[in-house]
């Protein structure tokens, strides 16, 4: 006896149809930018020495033993499965390097949950290339597949992993704080983050400069936080973090998109691997993001082959919902068989 | 999901007094009686859904509801994906661990030194992931049997030694001949807001949560005028 896992679904016309096309379309756009299909293995091997930026994906991992008694899984990540083609199959062809890939990646959910293990994702990664131009490339490139699949009043919200990392160490917190610090935000727990701060002893710069990003996404005031903060930071990351971003802001201006951009210093992904700029999409009636990615140089290096990386992910199951409740039809699709 | 419109999701129960209270002195009046059957209100600038407690975070983190009033203990039990902007203050009530009167000494034993205590405990709660956590870090073999509610019942009836529950006066224990053998946490009310709406509808959010953090100083300022 067969039957539908938890966290799994069917995906009956007209929504197939739909994501079939919308997925070619998006195809033909990449193809027309110069990014090269790559279509990667569903299972993987499973190395049980995964360093810690991993760490958290090879948890959430399917797992299972093959007839060799080799542990096996399923992807759950198909930047970190570029990133690693990148830098072993690839490393000696010419950068920078595009590639785009679309499939399935599965993740374990809490139980009571209603998220899905299974989701189908169209993605597209450039390595060996540097901020701010990659970046201000990978945006402008998710502006276009958001508008090829009609989404209407989407938001790029976007970070820097390196301000916020930065600010943690000229602030002298110690590792035990920074995790707690980190977690509060990936949650956007703001009751937290501010009896944090309240509770440990750091500069003064440094704690304006974190209410001011307690604060709600909006931009300039909390670029003038961190140019003041940046001011006293001897160590020069905050001011280096400071300026690639605001060459990226400069950059996506230029190109037409400033726009959609939403400068949110307090966002912290759930993907530890980050190390530069972070961004999310959202669109009216999403729920949750719809595309989400930033640059991973951290990452490359771990895999042995230093070099910069930046990509995006779309999530066409929440492309698709959010389409269906901007056509006002909150109801299933249910299509004649 | 019209732009100038924000969809606020208030609890049934307990928290909703309180809640509609600081909303109305955040200019967010709302006409909701006690013991209404009508679940949707529309007022001009908001739009009211009424809830039970433990289904807030799901509204909201699936964006039926932008913005939601929910208690701590419910965020920290169904850990859902929602950001938490403002705590409120009122809804005040704690964690705890709770045994019979007869069983104090033995549950605190358990409690406090599990190293010395053999075999396992069951503990019964409608909490399950708030107590798990509790024991597994206090390194404790235990049992958790979830229940929907009336936990206090569970000793008495032979189902469970130990309970972990929310108490806010002590009142439903000590008519349970039940005591406190120990604190987890304490818990009051959250204004929490929906992952997409944070950014999209950020001028709204933002101006609500101006006004219900003004009301709280207004109202807690209040409290100390009077006397005693």
């Amino acid at each position: 006896m067969q039957y539908l896992a938890q966290g799994t679904c069917y995906l009956f016309q007209p929504e197939s149809q739909k994501r079939r096309d919308l997925e070619a379309s998006l195809a033909n756009l990449l193809l027309s930018e110069g990014y090269q299909e790559v279509v990667l293995p569903v299972v993987q091997a499973h190395d049980p020495d995964t360093p810690r930026p991993l760490r958290k994906m090879v948890d959430a991992a399917y797992k299972f033993v093959d007839y060799r008694g080799q542990v096996m899984a399923l992807r759950s990540d198909m930047t970190e499965a570029v990133a690693s083609l990148a830098s072993h199959e690839l490393r000696d062809i010419g950068r920078p390097l595009r590639l785009f890939y679309s499939g399935s990646v599965f993740r374990a959910r809490r139980p009571r949950w209603a998220g899905m293990v299974e989701s189908y994702q169209v993605g597209a990664e450039i390595v060996g290339i540097a901020a701010p131009e990659g970046d201000v490339e990978i945006l402008s490139l998710v502006a276009r597949c958001l508008k090829a699949a009609r989404i209407a009043g989407f938001q790029l919200r976007m970070g820097h992993v390196g301000i916020m990392e930065s600010v943690m160490d000229f602030g002298g917190m110690d590792e035990k704080q920074k995790t707690e610090l980190r977690l509060a935000l990936v949650s956007r727990d703001l009751v937290h983050v501010e009896r944090l701060i309240e509770g440990i002893v750091i500069p003064r710069a440094c704690r304006l400069f974190l209410k001011q990003i307690l604060q709600f996404p909006d931009g300039e005031d909390v670029l003038e936080a961190a140019r003041d903060l940046a001011s006293y930071d001897d160590s020069r990351r905050t001011a280096e973090a400071l300026s690639e971003l605001e060459g990226i802001i400069s950059g996506a201006s230029a190109c037409g998109i400033g726009d959609f951009i939403q400068l949110d210093l307090g966002l912290i992904r759930d993907l530890e691997y980050y190390s530069g700029m972070i961004f999310e999409a959202y669109a009216p009636g999403c729920g949750g993001p719809i595309a989400g990615g930033g640059r991973y140089d951290g990452l490359l290096k771990i895999l042995g082959h230093a070099e910069g990386a930046v990509g995006f992910a779309l999530d066409m199951q929440q492309v698709l919902n959010t389409l269906r409740k901007a056509d006002g039809n909150i109801a299933l699709h249910i299509g004649e068989l | 999901m019209e732009d100038d419109f924000l969809t606020i999701a208030l609890p049934k129960g307990r928290l909703l007094p309180d809640s509609l209270k600081v909303m109305a002195l955040a200019g967010f009046p709302c006409d909701i009686r006690e013991g209404t059957r009508k679940l949707a209100h529309e007022t001009p600038n908001a739009r009211f859904i009424l809830a039970r407690p433990g289904d807030i975070p799901v509204y909201v983190s699936y964006g039926a509801a932008d913005v939601g009033i929910v208690g701590k203990d419910v965020l920290i039990e169904e850990g859902r994906d929602v950001y938490e902007i403002l705590d409120l203050e009122f809804g005040f009530c704690r964690f705890v661990v709770a045994a019979p009167r007869a069983f104090a000494t033995e549950a605190h034993l358990a409690v406090s030194a599990p190293g010395r205590v053999c075999g396992r405990i069951r503990v019964a709660t409608k909490f399950p992931r708030v107590a798990e956590t509790f024991f597994k870090h206090r390194g404790i073999h235990a049992e958790i049997i979830p229940l929907r509610g009336g936990t206090e019942l569970a000793p008495q009836a032979g189902l469970a030694a130990i309970v972990v529950d929310v108490v806010s006066t002590g009142r439903t224990l000590r008519e349970n001949d039940l005591v406190v053998i120990c604190e987890i946490g304490t818990s009051t009310a959250r204004l929490i807001a929906n992952r997409a709406s944070f950014g999209l509808k950020s001028k709204r959010i933002k101006a609500l949560t101006e006004a219900l953090r003004r009301a709280i100083v207004a109202q807690a300022g209040g409290k100390e005028v009077v006397p005693g």
